[in-house]
């Protein structure tokens, strides 16, 4: 029922009361009934279930079924979850049955007989009369002869029971259970008569104490057994319903209530109560009730509610309405009024300290009073104070130990055993161990020494949480939602030294005796002697489902490349930590490892003077890194971030939070690992030359059979005898003369045919293949040409090179350039884009570099390749034909003089060809044109528009 | 460990009275839930709870099977709740309609209103169906366990769950093409 399916993910699937169901294996009324058994009985097998999801997934009507189903169950299960009968149900109940031995008991209590000592010796007295009035003679008989035994034994119970109850402190017979301390100007409400309370004075049940300017501390027992104490705020009422359930009228009461109290049964709770706000059910040790009026918290804000705030162990907050119910653990507070409750996250330190100092200040006074319980609260006292002594967090934890598989408090414990058993980390362990607390097991143990600190704070959140060291007058704690950056070292995304070679060790293990994912990780955590935590979190499922094959297996060799494949399949990252690799999804690591970072920037000055232009393109290529239209760039890198970090096309979703800095010195940013790596990849792409893209149309050379390409199969053939060529997309056939080269090689054509189709050309084997552009040149990504083969020809003109390469491109191939950035950087040019102008890049340096050895410095800024320099004087020709021209469309391209006086390739799209070329044209007038511009007139008339590109002219529609 | 009914209602007879407390605790928001599923308020569905479980406690000696505890007890709801409807007839005159609506002006909140609303569209069902949601979405107990407890064939219990959970995704509107209410009178006995 977990297997939310994506909002939106059906709007373009098939739909209809008969849909076909997608492309599942199950029909529309199959997953009909199998979602009612999946409501109704939850009995689905997995198989099942997956089946049903995929259909779900394609087929909107089944999809609206289940979400109705899921809505309902939601609806049902919340507004049962409300219903309860009111506060007291049983005890009102109970006191409403008849009790034993009365003339309305059922007849099956008044046939009772002995089953209990305690109270059926009464019981059975009581019956025995009763059983006179039935005349049963026989019993009478019974009774006479054997009365004096049963009376004088009824007699000895009763003693006995008495005594027992005496010294075990049970309730009805306990002795006193709450004695004050300390008084200060407090009074006491006894049935209903006030006085002075007095230190020593003991409160019976339903009494109350009213606290004036000065605190009040009370010790509750329970015989001679501390339960806890109660610390009554300045101006603060508290009444004592019984030994164990108090009530807050007004002000704020701290309770510290021992975790191993006395109890009467399992059951019993120790229970505060805001009357008509709040109930608090205590399964932990300390918190506070305030219900705003006096001392604590602000008056306006928390008037007619209560404030729970707990500093140990957890307890669960119900609103008087039963409307909610809040577990509220240690470090939190929630706010509590009759509508519901709320968690609220104020620090609720300073709260709690202050009241706690004032407590124990005061505990100390407990000691001899009252007699009986004296010495026992001294022992449980004596643990029960914080240390006035710094305790060491940093301590050093040496490994290995042990510590997957155990709860927290577990966990805590075997660290505290490892440590001599400081109080510290036992009352850690103490607050972990209440049953409202989770009892998530640990997923790793230590395999390296660190201190404790950050041993306690990797278990907490390996489990959820935070931890949070205590200082002198605080206790260290754990809270409930996770701390946000890790603390200590900064993660990074290289792991030490030492731990490389650790990871670099062969690790044959097939894993056979691992179950889950979680085990794994351990696995090859404990081999390589290193600690890996993964946070389950979200994918905790994923974690910890059975691994179905037995014998499974990672790909790899070493630790490492196993480690690297696991973190492969379930799609997430790691940060080292020192010597802790945290393992968690994409954007975890992100968040967790945003920092500011500074890279060296010298390898790429190396031999150059400091030149502040590519400088500050350097600067702004980081920066603009920044995955364009998104505020939290941790997003960016959670939807791309599936690659590897050397993958060239990631360069583009690099992150760097916030502005960059680039100086000398060398480059500051802020971001995650994944943004640090993906820098520094980009970083080593300036540093190290991009290989020559294949220059496919090299392969064949020879010139083009003369005549209009009818269709691509007529080049193909052409090829056929140098190379195979396999077209791996659908060609369109090139009728009406679309496609007409001159003057150009085979693989020129074919080339820029493929082009000028929308496809690519790329080497699989010994064949070349037609396929789709980003198949043939990949997705766009950063791409590097160095310029350093120019520079050592005319090292004067190295500052010149980058800008006459960056104007020339858009100017050549303005399809291809016109729209993307050129920066030039430590003498190389930048830019984003795919493979294929990466090539035509590469091109015009190879005719740069032959022209260099002729071409005049002064003559650089306006030099061109040959190619262009014959097509520019081809149209600068003047036409040699008539004024006037009057034919078709294709007769006046392809017939014409205009035919004869071209002497370079001219293609027209393919589209446009077949719509226009039966226009006819009539009288156009070209009289006194060049070449240049009767093309540029004839293909006007055909509303199309020419450009040069490369070495062909191209008449594409107009845009 | 927890104590089966049949343990508690021989403790109980055995004179235990904290059993007896232990079967209440394990019945008590069923049978509160039936009484408001009736259209009884929170306060008269709180005594009439009270009132079932006191006439349980007083019959508790004539429960031959103490395994079927929860069947019974649901048995004496089933009477307790039809006389106090009957006794209370002028309830079914105005129905929860006439449930105390927060004056106008004080924000209404909503779990109270979805409550009502939900509460409104069970009173619609057969009392029989109400009980088997009842066990299933407030004790969360599967089919099988509702069987048991009822001492009913399972085929039973889920057939009277599929024509509940019909019945209430039309009246939610949750069902595609929901149309007209019609009440589901297939189940009614």
């Amino acid at each position: 029922m977990n297997d939310e399916v994506p909002p939106g993910f059906f709007s373009s699937g098939p739909s209809g009361p008969s849909g076909s169901g997608g492309n599942s294996s199950l029909s529309c009324e199959q997953a009909r009934r199998q979602i009612e058994r999946m409501i109704e009985d939850r009995d689905l097998k997995e198989v099942e279930r997956q089946l049903l999801l995929a259909h779900v997934r394609c087929c909107m009507s089944c999809k609206v079924e289940l979400e109705g189903y899921r809505r309902l169950e939601l609806r049902l299960k919340e507004t049962f979850s409300t219903l309860d009968t009111a506060p007291h149900f049983n005890e009102r109940l109970m006191a409403a049955l008849p009790p034993p031995g009365s003339s309305e008991s059922p007849e099956w209590v008044q046939s009772l007989r002995g089953a209990e000592p305690g109270e059926n010796a009464e019981r059975s007295g009581k019956i025995r009369v009763a059983a006179t009035t039935v005349s049963e003679p026989e019993r009478r008989t019974f009774s006479r002869v054997y009365w004096l035994p049963i009376a004088l034994t009824a007699l000895i119970a009763i003693a006995l029971t008495a005594t027992f109850f005496r010294t075990h402190g049970r309730e009805s017979e306990s002795p006193p259970p709450i004695v004050a301390n300390f008084s200060g100007d407090a009074r006491r409400m006894h049935k209903g008569i006030e006085s002075a309370l007095k230190r020593m004075d003991v409160l019976q049940n339903g009494d109350s104490v009213s606290s004036g300017d000065a605190p009040v501390n009370l010790t509750l027992t329970s015989g001679p057994q501390l339960i806890g104490a109660v610390m009554l705020a300045p101006r603060s009422k508290l009444v004592a319903v019984n030994r164990h359930r108090f009530e807050v009228h007004e002000g704020a009461a701290y309770f510290h209530i021992r975790k191993d109290r006395p109890k009467a049964s399992a059951n019993e709770h120790f229970e505060v109560d805001a009357p008509g706000i709040a109930n608090v059910r205590v399964t932990g040790t300390a918190f506070i009730v305030d219900v705003g009026a006096t001392v604590i918290g602000s008056k306006e804000l928390f008037a007619g509610g209560a404030l729970i705030c707990v500093e140990e162990g957890v307890v669960e907050v119900r609103s008087a309405s039963l409307s909610s119910v809040t577990q509220v653990v240690a470090g939190k507070e929630c706010r509590v009024t009759q509508a519901g409750s709320s968690l609220l996250e104020s620090d609720v330190k300073a709260r709690l300290l202050k009241l706690q100092q004032s407590v124990l200040a005061a505990l100390p006074v407990a000691r001899g009073t009252p007699p009986a319980a004296s010495k026992q609260a001294d022992a449980a006292l004596a643990v029960t104070p914080l240390s006035t002594v710094p305790f060491s967090w940093d301590m050093q934890v040496d490994a290995p130990l042990e510590l997957a598989g155990k709860t927290l408090a577990e966990g805590i414990e075997s660290l505290a055993e490892k440590l001599k058993r400081p109080p510290e980390l036992l009352s850690l362990a103490e607050q972990m161990r209440g049953p409202l607390v989770s009892r998530t097991e640990l997923s790793f143990s230590l395999h390296r020494a660190m201190p404790l600190r950050a041993v306690l704070a990797w278990m907490a959140r390996d489990v959820g949480g935070g931890f949070e060291p205590g200082g002198i007058g605080q206790r260290a704690c754990f809270t409930t939602a996770p701390t946000g950056n890790l603390r200590g070292v900064a993660g990074s995304g290289v792991p030490p030294d030492e731990i490389k070679k650790a990871l670099d060790v062969p690790l044959e293990d097939r894993f056979d005796q691992c179950k889950t994912v979680t085990e794994i990780i351990e696995r090859i955590s404990s081999s390589a002697g290193v600690t890996l935590i993964a946070e389950r979190g979200a994918a905790r499922e994923e974690f910890e489902r059975k691994l179905a094959e037995p014998g499974f297996n990672l790909p790899g060799h070493t630790a490492a490349e196993k480690l690297d494949a696991l973190l492969k399949s379930l799609r997430f990252n790691g940060a080292w930590y020192e010597h802790v690799l945290f393992l968690a999804s994409p954007s975890r690591i992100e968040n967790l490892t945003l920092t500011e970072r500074s890279v060296p920037v010298s390898p790429l000055l190396i031999g150059q003077p400091l030149n502040p232009r590519w400088l500050a393109d350097l600067k702004e290529l980081v920066q603009g890194l920044r995955y364009p239209g998104l505020h939290s760039p941790v997003k960016s890198i959670h939807v791309r971030a599936e690659a590897v970090f050397s993958d060239r096309a990631l360069a583009e979703t690099a992150v760097c939070s916030g502005p960059v800095e680039l100086s000398a010195e060398g480059l500051k940013y802020r971001s995650g690992v994944l943004g640090a790596a993906v820098v520094s990849a980009l970083l080593s792409e300036l540093i190290v030359d991009a290989p020559m893209v294949a220059e496919i149309s090299g392969l064949l050379s020879q010139p083009i059979a003369p005549g209009p390409v009818s269709d691509m199969n007529a080049l193909i053939g052409q090829a056929a005898h140098a190379v195979a060529v396999k077209p791996k997309v659908r060609l369109p056939a090139l009728s009406h003369q679309a496609f007409v080269f001159k003057g150009m090689s085979l693989g020129g054509a074919l080339e820029w045919s493929t082009w000028a189709l929308g496809y690519g050309l790329k080497l699989e084997g010994n064949a070349i293949v037609i396929a789709d552009t980003a198949e043939c040149y990949g997705a766009p990504a950063l791409q590097v040409l160095p310029l350093a083969s120019l520079t050592a020809r005319k090292p004067a003109l190295a500052d010149e090179f980058p800008n006459v390469i960056a104007r020339l491109l858009p100017q050549l191939y303005p399809a291809y350039f016109a729209e993307t950035r050129l920066r030039s950087i430590g003498g190389k040019l930048i830019f984003r884009g795919d493979k294929r102008q990466l090539q035509l890049a590469q091109r015009l340096r190879s005719d740069l570099e032959l022209a260099l050895e002729t071409l005049p410095a002064a003559k650089l800024s306006s030099w061109l390749p040959p190619f262009r320099q014959s097509i520019n004087a081809n149209l600068a020709e003047p036409f040699q034909g008539t004024g006037k021209l009057t034919r078709s469309f294709a007769g006046l391209l392809r017939q014409s003089e205009l035919k004869h006086q071209l002497r370079c390739s001219v293609l027209v799209d393919p589209v446009a060809m077949r719509e226009h070329a039966a226009d006819q044209i009539i009288d156009l007038d070209v009289s006194g044109g060049s070449v240049g511009k009767v093309l540029d007139a004839i293909a006007a008339k055909a509303r199309l528009k020419v450009t040069i590109e490369g070495d062909i002219i191209w008449l594409r529609p107009q845009r | 460990m927890a104590w089966s009914d049949a343990e508690l209602v021989s403790r109980t007879l055995s004179g235990d009275r904290e059993a007896f407390g232990k079967l209440v605790d394990r019945h008590r928001r069923t049978i509160f839930a039936l009484a408001l599923q009736r259209g009884f308020q929170s306060a008269e569905a709180d005594d009439l709870a009270q009132e079932v479980f006191v006439k349980a406690y007083q019959g508790l000696g004539r429960l031959q099977d103490h395994a079927s505890f929860a069947r019974w007890i649901y048995g004496i709801a089933g009477h307790v709740l039809a006389d106090a409807a009957r006794a209370y007839k002028r309830r079914d005159e105005v129905g929860l309609d006439q449930a105390p609506e927060i004056e106008a002006g004080e924000p209404v909140p909503n779990t109270a209103r979805d409550t009502t609303e939900v509460l409104r569209a069970l009173a619609e069902l057969p009392e029989e169906q109400r009980l088997v949601l009842t066990l299933r979405y407030l004790e969360g107990f599967s089919p099988k366990e509702i069987a048991e407890r009822l001492g009913q064939p399972r085929g039973t219990v889920r057939s009277r769950l599929h024509h509940a959970l019909n019945y209430l995704q039309t009246a939610f509107g949750f069902k595609a093409g929901a149309g007209s209410l019609a009440a589901p009178e297939a189940e009614r006995k």
